[in-house]
């Protein structure tokens, strides 16, 4: 049953991805943006599922099982709060892009400066940030496929993953992936709905699991949690950082594109906070509950698949893996597409931009494959570098971005700055050179970032005033 | 619309209040369905953004 349900899914993807590529003419603009077509209803799933990684379906379960029921407030709050960014970022990028007809954020904030420079530097910030993650969602398909097939072969698993993802974004492109979310978005939340309600019946309804939990650790029902976790600070930082770095994601702000018109747009941001109160809870639950059973986890990314596994039918189990496969699958795939198309369009100047992304699909795949087969790990050190400061990369990267879309007379050598100023600060804070005071780094890199570019910015104002 | 925006904002922003709880940050709270009490604030919370966010941008006309 175990192989026949993987198989089938793929066929799923796969029959939707060729489906896709008919629909899809042969331009730039329909590969890489689905022709700006997306109406509602997709761009919001694409949103959500491109957004909600592996993290949210085995992560939340595991920090509910370390840290409490805190962990539903900070992630729901904090994500319920992005579609504001989204709002006011997106539907300026959205429209710039159709006048201008930009594709990605590093062409759109290079063109409103005119600054090559800028674009530059702005898509080596952006794919680095988001090499990493292709890799860490590569090596979760590898543990998924190794556990539900039954055999140990992490490493060769990622590999098949990631060329797996590959194929269904050569395929289908922007809309195949989009269109795949779609898919993967509602999949996913049946399946962890179904876990959490199996879990729960069989731990004897949702009181006496909370009971039994809070027996016997009663800070997990504390808002700061064990060991006080989530400080007030904690809370306000981290809610910050999302706010402001989860658009600049480069397979988030690809989708503000690929909207019809802004309609869509608006439509996707007020039913954000809807799907995120419901499908926020119940990896959370089935977290805490697992404090309640005396099981005793290897590490906390294991808590929501032994749980299932342990008191739900074989067939939620299976479903419910295959749902963190849909959940991983359908984050990589955009984020694989973003890469390829921002090297595609924004370093190389090429007639035939669809092939060329084409190419570096493969070629980050194959790189994918090569690192998880030679056993790259989060305790290499330049990949725990990677993860360690993606998002406080984005996050010193905001200015820029935002004043490309409304402070464009603030000119590119402020922002310019900024960028540098920031991504210095970022790697500074890294290190241990430079102090935070206790708040997130992603917020102190973007402190840093605001201030070169107020500084800068009246530095050229009185350099031009009284000696030019 | 815009007053349905600052209506909304306002009883949300008596939920942030709320729901943050600062008086009982340290405390364990009630548990209820095996839930703490305070979970239901941030729900409440999240959920209210909806109408938040809905009048928030139906007051500017659509572009295609």
């Amino acid at each position: 049953m175990n192989y026949s349900a993987i198989a089938l899914y793929f066929f799923v993807i796969f029959l939707i991805s060729v489906f896709a590529k008919k629909k899809t003419a042969s331009s730039p603009l329909e590969y890489f943006i689905a022709g700006r077509s997306f109406g509602g209803l997709v761009l919001f799933f694409t949103l959500a599922a491109t957004n909600f990684s592996a993290f949210f379906f085995l992560g939340f379960a595991g920090a509910a099982w370390k840290y409490g029921f805190g962990q539903y407030g900070i992630m729901a709050i904090g994500t319920s709060l992005v579609p504001f960014s989204f709002y006011f970022i997106g539907k300026k990028a959205w429209k710039l892009g159709k006048e201008k007809n930009y594709m990605t954020l590093p062409e759109l904030v290079g063109g409103e400066f005119n600054s090559p420079l800028l674009r530059k530097l702005l898509l080596s910030v952006m794919v680095i940030s988001t090499l990493p993650y292709i890799y860490t969602q590569a090596l979760g398909g590898g543990i998924i496929l190794s556990s539900v097939l039954g055999f140990d072969l992490v490493r060769e698993g990622a590999c098949l993953s990631v060329f797996l993802i590959g194929a269904t974004v050569v395929l289908g492109g922007m809309r195949g992936t989009a269109w795949t979310d779609v898919f993967q978005g509602i999949f996913m939340t049946v399946a962890m709905a179904a876990a959490a309600f199996f879990v729960m019946k069989s731990l004897g309804g949702s009181s006496t699991a909370g009971q039994s939990a809070f027996s016997i650790s009663p800070l997990h029902f504390s808002r700061p949690g064990p060991e006080n976790f989530f400080t007030e600070v904690k809370w306000i930082t981290l809610i910050m950082l999302w706010t402001f770095v989860n658009p600049l994601f480069p397979h988030i702000f690809s989708r503000f594109f690929a909207a019809k018109n802004t309609r869509a747009l608006k439509t996707s941001v007020w039913l954000y906070p809807f799907l995120v109160g419901f499908l926020f809870l119940p990896p959370v639950l089935i977290g805490v509950w697992a404090r309640g059973t005396l099981i005793s986890f290897t590490s906390p990314d294991t808590v929501l698949p032994t749980m299932v596994e342990t008191y739900a039918p074989k067939f939620i189990y299976i479903l419910t893996m295959t749902g963190a496969l849909a959940a991983l699958m359908s984050t990589a795939d955009s984020q694989l597409l973003s890469v390829s198309t921002m090297l595609a369009k924004d370093l190389f100047r090429t007639k035939n931009q669809i092939a060329v992304g084409k190419i570096f699909t493969f070629f980050i795949c194959l790189a994918v494959c090569l690192m998880s087969l030679v056993g790259v790990s989060s305790q290499t050190a330049i990949f725990n570098f990677l993860v360690g400061t993606t998002f406080s990369a984005l996050a010193a990267a905001f200015p820029s971005v935002f004043c490309a879309l409304y402070f464009k007379r603030i000119g590119k050598i402020p922002v310019i700055t900024s960028l540098v100023a920031g991504e210095i600060t970022v790697i500074g804070i890294f290190f241990k050179l430079l102090p935070t005071f206790g708040i997130a780094e992603g917020i102190a890199a973007m402190v840093v970032s605001f201030f070169f570019l107020t500084f800068s910015y009246t530095l050229i104002k009185v350099i031009g005033k009284f000696f030019l | 619309m815009k007053k349905k925006f600052f209506f909304w904002s306002i009883i949300w922003s008596a939920y942030i209040l709320l729901a943050f709880d600062f008086w009982n940050w340290e405390k364990t709270t009630k548990i209820i369905f095996g839930i703490p009490s305070w979970i239901y604030w941030d729900a409440l919370l999240v959920f209210s953004l909806v109408p938040v966010l809905f009048f928030l941008v139906s007051h500017e006309d659509d572009q295609a």
